[in-house]
C-alpha cells in the first residue's frame, strides 16, 4: 500500500491545529515536582490531627525511619505510574505486578513490625468504630493528593490506564500511611489492615477508576474531534 | 539511511513537528506510516480496520505530541502509542460484542413469542426459564447451532454453553414432568 501522502483528512485535521507544543518534562522531574505533596502526606496527618501520643516509646527507627522507607516506596511506585503513562517508556505489565506485590509487602513489613515493637491493642466493642475513624481521617489527605496524580498522568497517555491508575493510587495509599502510622496509636494488625489498608485499597481502585474514566472521555473527544474533520 | 541516522532523524522530525511544522509531520508520516500499518496489521489481522487503526494512531500521536520526550527514540514512542490504539480498539470491540449478545437474545425472544407452538406444555415449561437459558437452549435445539458456535456468539466459553444447556434441559424435563402430572 502506497503510505507516501498524508490522507487529506488526517492532513487537514493536523493543518487545523498546528499549534508548537511544550513536550513533558521527564518522568523523574515530573515526580520531584510532588515532592512537596509527599512531605504534605508525610507530615499533614499527624500536624493535623494531633502527633501519635506513644511516639516517644517507638524507637526512631520504626517511628520515622519504617514511615520514610514507606513514603519512599510510595514516591517510587508514583516515578513507575509516571514512567508507565508515556508512550514508549512503559514497563511490561509484570513489573507492574511486581511493584504491586512489593508495595503490599512494605505496608505488611512496616505495619507488623510495628505491631512487634510497641503493640497496642483496642477494646473489641470499639475498633471497628476507630477503624472507621482512622478511614475518615486519612480520606481528606489522600482524595486531593489522588486527583494531582490523576491529572499529572491524565497528561500523558497511558496505554494500561487501569494499571497506571491503581499504580498511583497505591503510591498515594503508602504515602498517606506514612504519615498516619505518626498519628494513629493504635497498632494493631486488624486495625491497621482494615482501615490503613483499606484506604491503600480505596486509593488504588479509585486511581484505576479515574484513570480508565479520564482516559474514556479524551477517546470521545478525540472520535468526537475526528468526527467534525 | 542506516540505522542510528535513521533514529537521529526521526528524533528530529519529532522535535521540528513539536515546534508545529508540517512538513516535519509529513516526513514523520512517511517514515512511520509503513511500520506502524505492520504493527497494527500483525494484531488486527484485519485490513480495512488496519487503515482505520493507522489514521487513529496518527490522530493520536497527533494530539499526544507533547508526551514525546525529546531525546527518546521517536519511533518507541510511536509505537507506544499504536499499541494504545489497538488496545483501546480492542476494548470497544469486546463491548460492542457484548452488546450485539444482548440484540441476539432478543431477536430468539421474539422468535420464541412468534412461534406457533403446538406443545402449548413445552412453551409454558420455556417460558419459565431465564432469558440467557432459553437463548442457549434455543440456539442448540432448535437452530441446531454446535456448542462452539453459540458460544461465540454468547461471547462465553463452550463449557458455560453445555452446562446451560443441561441445566435448562433439566429445568425443561421437570416443568414438563410437573404439567404432565397434573393433568
Amino acid at each position: 500500500m502506497n503510505e507516501s501522502n498524508v490522507p487529506a483528512s488526517l492532513l487537514n485535521l493536523v493543518r487545523a491545529d498546528l499549534e508548537p507544543v511544550t513536550p513533558l518534562s521527564a518522568p523523574s522531574r515530573r515526580l520531584l515536582a510532588l515532592v512537596p505533596l509527599a512531605l504534605v502526606l508525610f507530615f499533614g496527618p499527624p500536624m493535623y490531627w494531633g502527633w501519635r501520643a506513644n511516639l516517644a516509646l517507638l524507637p526512631s527507627w520504626t517511628s520515622w525511619g519504617l514511615s520514610a522507607l514507606e513514603s519512599l516506596g510510595g514516591a517510587a511506585l508514583m516515578g513507575l505510574a509516571l514512567r508507565q503513562a508515556v508512550p514508549g517508556l512503559a514497563v511490561p505489565r509484570q513489573w507492574m505486578w511486581l511493584a504491586f506485590a512489593g508495595a503490599a509487602l512494605l505496608f505488611a513489613s512496616v505495619s507488623l513490625t510495628t505491631a512487634h515493637v510497641l503493640p497496642t491493642r483496642v477494646a473489641e466493642a470499639s475498633s471497628w468504630q476507630i477503624a472507621w475513624e482512622c478511614v475518615f481521617m486519612e480520606l481528606p489527605f489522600a482524595l486531593p493528593s489522588l486527583a494531582i496524580s490523576a491529572w499529572l498522568v491524565a497528561r500523558a497517555l497511558p496505554t494500561r490506564p487501569a494499571l497506571t491508575g491503581g499504580a498511583y493510587g497505591l503510591a498515594i495509599g503508602l504515602m498517606t500511611d506514612a504519615g498516619m502510622r505518626l498519628f494513629c496509636v493504635v497498632d494493631e494488625p486488624f486495625h491497621v489492615f482494615a482501615a490503613h489498608g483499606g484506604v491503600i485499597l480505596i486509593g488504588a481502585a479509585g486511581g484505576a477508576l479515574t484513570a480508565t474514566l479520564i482516559e474514556h472521555v479524551k477517546y470521545r473527544r478525540l472520535q468526537s474531534r475526528a468526527a467534525l474533520h | 539511511m542506516s540505522e542510528p541516522n535513521e533514529t537521529e532523524v526521526l528524533d528530529n522530525l519529532m522535535c521540528e513537528y513539536q515546534r508545529g511544522s508540517l512538513a516535519a509531520f509529513e516526513a514523520l508520516y512517511r517514515a512511520l506510516a509503513p511500520r506502524l500499518r505492520g504493527f497494527i496489521r500483525a494484531r488486527v489481522r484485519h485490513d480495512a480496520r488496519t487503515s482505520d487503526l493507522l489514521q487513529e494512531a496518527f490522530l493520536e500521536i497527533h494530539r499526544s505530541r507533547h508526551t514525546y520526550l525529546p531525546g527518546n527514540s521517536a519511533a518507541g514512542w510511536a509505537f507506544g502509542i499504536a499499541l494504545n490504539v489497538v488496545l483501546r480498539h480492542r476494548h470497544v470491540e469486546l463491548r460492542r460484542d457484548r452488546h450485539e449478545v444482548a440484540t441476539d437474545t432478543l431477536e430468539l425472544e421474539a422468535d420464541f413469542r412468534a412461534a406457533d407452538f403446538e406443545l402449548q406444555p413445552l412453551q409454558e415449561a420455556l417460558a419459565h426459564l431465564s432469558p440467557d437459558s432459553r437463548a442457549t437452549w434455543w440456539m442448540r435445539n432448535i437452530d441446531g447451532l454446535s456448542f462452539d458456535a453459540i458460544a461465540h456468539q454468547l461471547g462465553i466459553a463452550a463449557a458455560a454453553v453445555r452446562l446451560r444447556c443441561s441445566r435448562a434441559s433439566r429445568a425443561l424435563r421437570a416443568a414438563l414432568e410437573r404439567g404432565a402430572d397434573n393433568e
